[in-house]
């Protein structure tokens, strides 16, 4: 079974001069690890920092897999990632979407596998466009993206936006089983949004606590 | 453990089909540009008309309409394909699973299929409506084929660029003139001497070592164009 | 660089006494017009030459990724705008007293027109984007293109078309057909520019840390 750890070190961000958050450093190898903060502490920016869609100021990700260091290339691949801004082609169905993801990020994409993959978000393979989707449905599909490629760690950025208590009940389950393999990281407001957690960091300001999730 | 993975040409055309596709529900990419160009046919044909140039400009002068009509329709349609990804948010969807060396060839295949539309289109309606006679319609073809390809490599390229910028419409031309006129400038003079009948060396060469000059360049930089 | 700056004011001086009091008019020019190839060259070079600095320093800030690298980058960018002007300005100056009008749309003329033109879109370019490390990455990206597709602009473009434009130092006999006082002179004026170039770009350069004190 592949091994994965992601480690962050020493992750600092500025926008303009302007620090957002600084310290951030955790090894993760099984295991989900919330994020949490208020409004604006940078959650969303630390999540695509480390899904390689952003630049650190300072600090570096590392993203190992059986022993290898990744490349920046490679962990496109290797790294999924949702969050509340990924938005997907209007015109087209979730599935047209997903199989156009799939073929542009190097896989084979085929029907069936695409279909399995809808149904564990609950969405059904039929032929609406994603344009005619409700919020939750395409919250669904985020998730359905960002285990698209199978990936050795999974970033969820505030996974249950949005979703009904099915909805959530899909997300625990996908957590849970990709938990079992190698690192999740979720990130909200509060801990109640997001699935079961192991280790918990919190961003307060310029100053990061990382511990255990109180019972 | 490995599942095969696709290589990239076919990560490539996967771009270009989905662009196609998304094309094909909509047509705003083609429609705009044809609209355009159309415009801009009826325009020069209404002001100039077959006889309004003089006999022994008229080489020169058709042939330089007839690249700024091009010129101006790409700019029109071509910025689409990136600035698209940008208005509808799923440049986030896409930077996540392709680098950008991959979604800028996509594009500029989509792009030169675009630019191949127009051209099969406006350059015939031209020659009909400015009775253009065209000597050597090989060569006629060499030049667009040649020009078309710098054009959409160049253009798919710099639509990366301004997408994420404000005033994207203005900010293209501003930076894709200069870039152009190198390549267009080669392609009106062998434009010229393709309607009267030859293949001109010096130009063409100068549009084929642009292309790949454009094409390297393009390749190397795409990801700085195109991923924060 | 203070050295520099000491140095150089006395060394133009004297390249401006050598161009106006030792050196013969050219033979072919209308009266003293020949003259003016000692100031009209050097910021045409000057003006190409900061072009491939803004490339050189571009390339540097895409690997490195360090603020410094592309405030110099846009401080050559400046200066190219302006040396470009300069040499549209005394090209058409000469092109007054030998060709009768002050521009005439010689290949030449217009590939540097060209040429201002493309620093001008850099500097656009600039003006158009807020986050200062996408800024500053989307005009390396277009500083490095530019300097692949420029020598076409400013070398290919004009031999494939007719020019009026006198033999340019870099002639198919390959020779340069000059006098000794003149060649003397020529070169002294060259190096002179480029040395100005260099102490104003370190001052712009400096000066630009000064105003936005990010990092």
């Amino acid at each position: 079974m592949a091994s994965a750890r992601i480690e962050a070190v020493d992750l600092s961000k500025s926008f303009a001069g302007v620090p957002l958050f600084g310290g951030v450093s955790f090894l993760l190898d099984r295991g989900v690890l919330a994020v949490t903060g208020p409004n604006g502490s940078g959650k969303t920016t630390l999540l695509k920092i480390l899904a390689s869609l952003m630049r650190p100021s300072t600090g570096t990700v590392r993203v190992e897999s059986e022993g290898r260091e990744l490349s920046r290339d490679e962990r496109r691949s290797r790294v999924g990632w949702s969050g509340p801004d990924l938005a997907f082609y209007p015109e087209l169905t979730a599935e047209q979407n997903l199989a156009f993801f799939r073929r542009a990020a190097g896989f084979a994409s085929e029907r069936h596998d695409l279909r399995t993959r809808l149904a564990a978000v609950g969405l059904d393979g039929s032929g609406t466009a994603v344009e005619h989707f409700s919020t939750g449905m395409r919250q669904r599909l985020r998730i359905a993206f960002s285990f698209l490629l199978d990936p050795d760690v999974v970033l969820l950025d505030e996974p249950m936006a949005g979703l009904d208590a099915d909805g959530r009940e899909a997300v625990h389950r996908a957590v849970a089983s990709a938990a079992r393999r190698g690192p999740v990281i979720a990130a909200a407001t509060d801990l109640e949004d997001l699935p079961p957690a192991d280790e918990v960091l919190e961003i307060r300001g310029r100053e990061t606590v990382s511990g255990k999730p109180k019972p | 453990m490995t599942p095969t993975r696709l290589g990239f040409w076919s990560r490539a055309w996967a771009v270009c089909a989905k662009d196609a596709a998304q094309e094909g529900k909509r047509r705003i990419a083609l429609g705009s540009i044809l609209f355009f160009a159309a415009t801009a046919l009826a325009l020069v044909s209404y002001a100039v008309g077959p006889f309004g140039l003089p006999a022994d400009a008229r080489a020169s002068l058709d042939a330089a309409l007839l690249w700024i009509i091009l010129f101006f329709s790409a700019a029109t349609g071509l910025p689409r394909a990136l600035v698209r990804e940008e208005e509808t948010g799923t440049g986030l969807a896409l930077r996540a699973v392709a680098p950008g060396a991959v979604v800028i060839a996509g594009k500029a295949a989509f792009n030169f299929l675009l630019f191949l539309a127009i051209a099969a289109l406006s350059v015939p309606t031209f020659a009909v409506l400015l009775e253009w006679r065209i000597e050597s319609s090989a060569a006629l073809v060499a030049v667009v084929l040649l020009g078309g390809v710098g054009l959409s490599i160049v253009s798919t390229f710099l639509s990366a660029l301004v997408a994420r910028a404000g005033q994207r419409n203005v900010l293209f031309l501003v930076v894709s003139f200069p870039l152009l006129a190198p390549l267009l400038l080669p392609a009106i003079a062998a434009t010229v001497a393709a309607s009267q009948g030859s293949f001109a060396a010096a130009p063409l060469r100068v549009l084929v070592a642009y292309d790949g000059a454009a094409t390297c360049a393009a390749y190397l930089l795409a990801g700085a164009a195109w991923e924060d | 660089m203070k050295l520099l700056k000491l140095l150089l004011l006395p060394y133009m001086a004297a390249v401006i006494a050598g161009a106006f009091l030792w050196v013969e008019p050219a033979e072919g020019f209308l009266g003293e017009s020949s003259r003016i190839v000692f100031f009209h060259v050097p910021c045409a070079w000057t003006a190409a030459l900061a072009f491939l600095v803004a490339a050189g320093y571009s390339l540097a800030y895409l690997l490195s990724r360090n603020a410094r690298f592309d405030s110099v980058a846009h401080a050559a960018v400046r200066l190219g705008l302006l040396f470009a002007a300069l040499t549209l300005v005394t090209g058409s100056l000469f092109a007054r007293i030998m060709w009768g009008s002050f521009w005439n749309w010689d290949p030449r003329e217009s590939s540097y027109l060209l040429l201002l033109f493309l620093y001008g879109a850099y500097l656009f370019l600039r003006a158009a984007v807020d986050d200062p490390e996408r800024r500053a990455r989307i005009a390396a990206a277009y500083a490095l293109f530019s300097a692949v597709l420029m020598p076409f602009l400013v070398f290919v473009v004009p031999r494939v078309t007719r020019s009026l434009h006198p033999q340019t130092v870099i002639n198919p006999q390959g020779k340069i057909l000059m006098d000794t006082p003149t060649k003397t002179v020529f070169f002294a004026g060259l190096l002179g520019f480029t040395a100005l170039f260099l102490w104003l770009l370190e001052l712009e350069a400096r000066g630009a840390r000064v105003r936005q004190p990010t990092n």
